[in-house]
């Protein structure tokens, strides 16, 4: 575990690359074709899940200063108990890195290198992430820092000059709006991304001072912009359009024209994208790491690191396509998330009740 | 099969050498072993065309739980 | 020194190679053509540019500045492949300036087209589409005049046919025939024509002073709904529509003032709709107007122009009207009634009223025409 502190705006760039990353190709065609033209009102409420839910786990934290998620655990459970817990998170770690990785290869295989096996985009990848991953976690916050502003001003600049192509009729497509039938629908859109950063308890003992605004403020600002991002999908391409492409905002920039002679202007998109994917691969797997070593007292991170490629390089091959992944996320991505973001916390909470382990607690 | 073995073998061999070199303790040496052979075990489904699906896995649990 | 080397060997994984695309080894597509014959199969058109020829310094119609290769298969997804017989270069389709689609396929549904299209990475959909009612072969193995690259010639044709309705883009794209297969009021394409008997094959065509004997012209406009082309209609119409549905701002018109011709240009036009009953729709329309032509021979008064105005509401009215006749009759919703929530199902009770406002604002270099 390193002991610098991590500063309230490295933790809010981390957050937030972390929220946006592989979100925004992956959701936006499942939310429109499910809630049609409120597919963007579905990321805002799932935005409001996740900072409620991120202020449960600040609260977890809080009362156990100083101490990572792998460590309440075993506190807080014993060390059998505990390190089962343990397990399980460093479990979903892995998987959540593998997904990414997943995400990554299946973007690039379909937007630009038709031609080049996954396995090198998975290869690629997660050699710079191991690479990340053992420098520690301030590495990893200065790339975010220096990524952040530039994808959001490279996406959202040319994304206004496509605003000439908004159409209102799309929002005004047939359609019987009911809230919680589309709530139940959508649940997976609570879980992906806004459960995932279930991860950052890893680091929030780093985080000295504003945790809370660093953390929920990070999360609010991504999923607003995923929901504006959404808002313009529906306005630009349409409700029926967009629920049929795989990645409808990359095919915003595909279709945008500067001139004639300017081609080919998704490409900067792509690359935008894989940087944001990149730090969120990078923060994801670095927790991962941190788990194994805190839960088996390990002191070299390039140990464990490296050989995680191995692991997760085999576990991204396991969907067959981007069909199943989709289906994966659709129908059984909420459940499988709701343990580990309310289940497990919720129960470590109690028990530090009970134990009278918390802060206040000890002071009694 | 036989390229991955390859690549497994000389993989753990320069790990095995690097890790001695920097005289780290047998638990980080486990550890790194450990993980290497977790994940020749899932390459090796995979190659093998009978994957250890974890995915499959929980989608089957949850099925059957709801 | 060794992380040089690490460096090095970091860049050997590098994933390019498999995409790489030589640009000598690369065939530049600039239209295709698409036409499905009786027995269904597919014969597909591709104009791939000849770099040499189409350079500045060049003077005159030396060389052909494109090549048509004719390519044809039983199903759509293997045209690439069957390129590899005539063609030694990969297609590349970023360039791509427009879709021509032959009057026979677009009547038979364009959901095929559509679909491979979207489905391809490597294609995109935001090209203006054109339907042909001559043979695509004759309108693909033909030179132009001025731009010697006919797709180019036809996307710069449409560019222009856009500006002169004060628009920069038409809603004509392929893109365009999707997005709009879940509403109710039809797309309208351009038709494209061949003035000429036979195709103009050879360059040396091109010296023929009489440019319009043998060019490609727009004529009217092909209806498509739900992706299926179902009638024709003419310039008039189709310019009306782009008005009625708020895409044109501009437009030039005839008016009979007291029995004579001014031809008009109404420009700043501006749609709105507003509900009147349950069953009734009000199109307001604003805008302004320039006189270009005045055959009526007297002085132009304030009389006059009053005169001018009223009977271009008139006019405008009647028009309107027999555009929601025409729509009622063909059953094509032009106005896209049922898009909305008043007409959601049955547009076809709608009662639509026109109420027009026309301002002069423009009366040309004279102030009234000589007598």
């Amino acid at each position: 575990m390193e002991n610098k502190p991590l500063s309230a705006l490295q933790m809010f760039c981390i957050v937030t690359c972390f929220t946006v990353g592989t979100t925004f190709i992956m959701l936006p065609t499942a939310t429109i074709s499910d809630a049609k033209q409120f597919g963007w009102l579905v990321h805002v409420w799932s935005l409001v899940f996740g900072v409620a839910i991120g202020s449960l786990w600040i609260y977890i934290s809080k009362q156990h200063p100083g101490l990572s998620l792998v460590q309440i655990a075993s506190k807080v459970l014993g060390k059998y108990m505990g390190g089962f817990v343990s397990l399980c998170y460093i479990v979903l770690f892995v998987q959540i890195a593998a997904w990414v990785t997943r995400n990554i290869s299946d973007y690039m295989h379909v937007t630009m290198m038709p031609r080049t096996p996954p396995t090198i985009f998975h290869l690629m990848a997660l050699g710079v992430c191991a690479y990340a991953a053992v420098k520690g976690i301030r590495a990893i916050s200065l790339v975010s820092i220096f990524v952040m502003p530039y994808t959001f001003i490279a996406f959202w600049i040319p994304y206004t000059v496509m605003l000439t192509e908004w159409d209102w009729r799309n929002f005004h497509i047939p359609d019987d709006f009911r809230l919680w039938p589309t709530i139940a629908e959508t649940k997976y859109a609570l879980g992906f991304p806004f459960m995932e950063t279930i991860s950052f308890m890893m680091i929030f003992p780093l985080v000295r001072r504003k945790l809370n605004t660093a953390f929920l403020g990070g999360t609010a600002f991504a999923g607003l912009q995923l929901a504006l991002s959404v808002f313009f999908v529906i306005g630009i391409l349409g409700v029926y359009r967009s629920s049929h492409l795989l990645y409808p905002e990359y095919t915003i920039f595909r279709e945008m024209e500067f001139s004639n002679f300017m081609e080919h202007f998704e490409s900067i998109l792509s690359v935008n994208a894989l940087l944001l994917i990149f730090v969120k691969l990078s923060a994801v797997y670095y927790f991962a790491v941190t788990a194994i070593c805190q839960l088996f007292s390990i002191r070299n991170r390039a140990a464990v690191a490296y050989p995680l490629v191995w692991v997760i390089s085999a576990y991204a091959l396991l969907f067959p396509n981007i069909a199943e992944n989709a289906k994966w996320v659709r129908d059984y991505l909420f459940i499988y998330y709701t343990p580990f973001g309310i289940g497990f916390p919720l129960l470590l909470l109690i028990m530090t009740w009970i134990r009278g382990l918390g802060k206040e607690g000890r002071t009694a | 099969m036989i390229g991955l073995l390859g690549i497994f073998t000389l993989f753990l061999a320069m790990g095995l050498v690097i890790m001695r070199r920097q005289r780290l303790l047998s638990k980080e040496i486990w550890a790194f072993v450990t993980i290497t052979c977790i994940g020749l075990v899932l390459w090796g489904s995979i190659i093998l065309q009978k994957p250890l699906d974890l995915n499959k896995a929980i989608a089957g649990i949850i099925e059957s739980m709801f | 020194m060794r992380r040089l080397i690490f460096a090095l060997c970091i860049l050997g994984i590098c994933p390019g190679c498999w995409d790489l695309k030589e640009i000598n080894q690369l065939a530049l597509v600039d239209t295709i053509a698409m036409d499905q014959d009786e027995n269904g199969k597919f014969h597909v058109y591709f104009q791939v540019l000849n770099p040499p020829s189409i350079e500045a310094r060049r003077s005159g119609p030396s060389k052909a500045a494109i090549y048509t290769y004719e390519v044809s298969s039983p199903t759509i997804g293997r045209i690439s492949e069957q390129t590899g017989m005539v063609m030694a270069r990969k297609l590349y389709t970023s360039h791509m300036q427009c879709y021509v689609i032959s009057e026979r396929s677009a009547r038979k549904g364009l959901q095929n087209y559509v679909n491979f299209l979207e489905n391809d990475p490597e294609r995109r959909t935001n090209v203006y589409t054109v339907v042909t009612e001559k043979p695509v072969s004759t309108v693909m193995n033909s030179f132009t005049v001025l731009d010697r690259v006919p797709g180019r010639n036809i996307r710069l044709l449409l560019d222009w046919h856009a500006r002169n309705f004060g628009i920069n883009k038409l809603p004509i794209r392929m893109k365009d025939i999707v997005s709009g297969i879940p509403f109710s009021r039809p797309s309208i394409i351009p038709l494209i024509q061949y003035t000429g008997d036979r195709a103009s094959s050879k360059a040396d065509q091109l010296d023929d002073i009489n440019a319009t004997k043998e060019t490609l012209k727009l004529s009217g406009g092909a209806v498509i709904y739900k992706a299926k082309m179902v009638g024709k209609v003419n310039n008039e119409i189709k310019n009306f529509y782009y008005v009625l549905n708020g895409f044109a701002t501009r437009i030039t018109e005839t008016v009979k003032v007291n029995g004579e011709t001014v031809d008009v240009e109404v420009t700043g036009i501006k749609v709105k709709r507003k509900r009147e009953t349950d069953n009734g729709l009000i199109i307001q329309l604003e805008a302004r107007l320039g006189i270009l032509n005045n055959e009526q021979n007297r002085r132009v008064s304030v009389q006059n122009i009053r005169e001018l105005e009223q009977a271009f509401d008139l006019f405008y009215k009647e028009k309107g009207e027999r555009f929601v006749r025409l729509t009622q009759e063909k059953n094509w919703d032009l106005l896209g009634i049922g898009d909305t929530k008043q007409g959601r199902g049955n547009w076809k009770a709608i009662q639509v009223k026109f109420d027009i406002h026309s301002k002069v604002r423009f009366l040309g270099n004279t102030i009234t025409p000589y007598e």
